[in-house]
């Protein structure tokens, strides 16, 4: 009887811990168009934010490229710039960061080999609190 | 009621009379030249090859864009664009000449830049002028480009982007610069320009 009280809460923590279903964070339908090896494509997704806290997206990577980096393309003034985002980007709860053509994207730079309709890019999501978020990107045509 | 009903008129006799002044070969997208002048030269060297000379296209249609080829979003998303309307057109895309300029002369060489273009379509033209040449044509053409290079910590001098012009050039079959698409236009609306022009 003893034993049974002691194993009591250790039952309730596994019950409270799988009350929660799916990733807090979660990267959506990611695509990438197809690139030389050494060349640089972008990656295009939706980034969603399923916690109660806001999220703070500080850094990416891939293990196929020497760097990516959140960029924002932008029009002005009959001219086309790529701006790097350098301050970390806050998602709030229940709400969710889209990366398109033509707007924020993830450059990714320095393939280390050639991307192909149907081959997948790993990239790394990191925030500031340290969790991390995999997400394949499907290479695609647009 | 009424003062709405003449308003309506007018509006209509003015779009009707603007529609008959417009030139019926003008495309009716982008910015419209109604009285074409003839394109600046174009000439570009091509390793192991002929220049490019836009003037031997005398009697295609010529869309041309200055971009270059570590551009992640918007260029490819332009040759994309391009690659739809030439497929859109069908037999009649084989008599446009798809151009693309490389303004990134440091990191564009020029075998890089024409196999880049043909990775959208084998017809597809990719030019990778050197930096002389680019000043010439960049002037004849009234752009720009500029190296735009991030200082922030973590950020590489080499992964530099260039600011580039944002339309797309549509020069006619006389060799005459014909309209500008600014960004927003979209690829259907190119094709049923060409359509209309042919």
């Amino acid at each position: 009887m003893r034993s049974i009280l002691l194993w009591l809460p250790a039952v309730g923590l596994l019950a409270c811990s799988t009350q929660k279903t799916g990733p807090s964070l979660e990267g959506r339908d990611a695509w990438a168009r197809p690139a030389d090896s050494a060349g640089t494509t972008a990656v295009y997704l939706r980034i969603v934010n399923h916690d109660s806290t806001t999220a703070l997206l500080t850094s990416e990577s891939s293990s196929v490229a020497e760097s990516v980096s959140l960029h924002e393309t932008m029009a002005m003034s009959g001219m086309i710039h790529m701006m790097p985002l350098d301050s970390a980007q806050a998602i709030a709860p229940g709400d969710s960061l889209t990366l398109k053509q033509g707007a924020k994207h993830l450059m990714v730079s320095g393939l280390k080999r050639k991307l192909v309709i149907g081959d997948s890019l790993p990239v790394d999501l990191t925030f500031k609190d340290g969790r991390v978020v995999h997400v394949t990107a499907t290479v695609r045509a647009p | 009621m009424r003062a709405t009903r003449v308003g309506r008129l007018i509006s209509a006799i003015a779009f009707a009379a603007l529609a008959a002044c417009a030139p019926k070969d003008a495309p009716i997208h982008g910015v419209v030249m109604h009285d074409p002048a003839a394109a600046a030269p174009l000439i570009v060297a091509r390793p192991g090859g002929a220049p490019y000379v836009l003037a031997a296209d005398t009697g295609r249609f010529v869309l041309l864009y200055f971009g270059y080829t570590h551009c992640p979003d918007y260029c490819p998303m332009m040759l994309t664009d391009w690659m739809r309307v030439k497929r859109d057109l069908g037999p009649l895309g084989d008599r446009v000449r798809f151009v693309f300029v490389s303004v990134d002369p440091e990191r564009d060489a020029p075998e890089a830049t024409a196999a880049y273009a043909v990775g959208f379509d084998s017809s597809f033209v990719g030019l990778a002028p050197a930096r002389p040449e680019l000043d010439v044509i960049q002037k004849a053409w009234g752009v720009t480009s500029y190296k735009e290079v991030s200082n922030s910590p973590g950020r590489s001098a080499d992964s530099y982007g260039v600011a580039h012009p944002a339309h797309a050039f549509l020069v006619n079959r006389a060799g005459r610069l014909q309209a500008l698409y600014p960004p927003e236009t979209r690829w259907q609306d190119v094709a049923a320009d060409l359509r209309k022009l042919f």
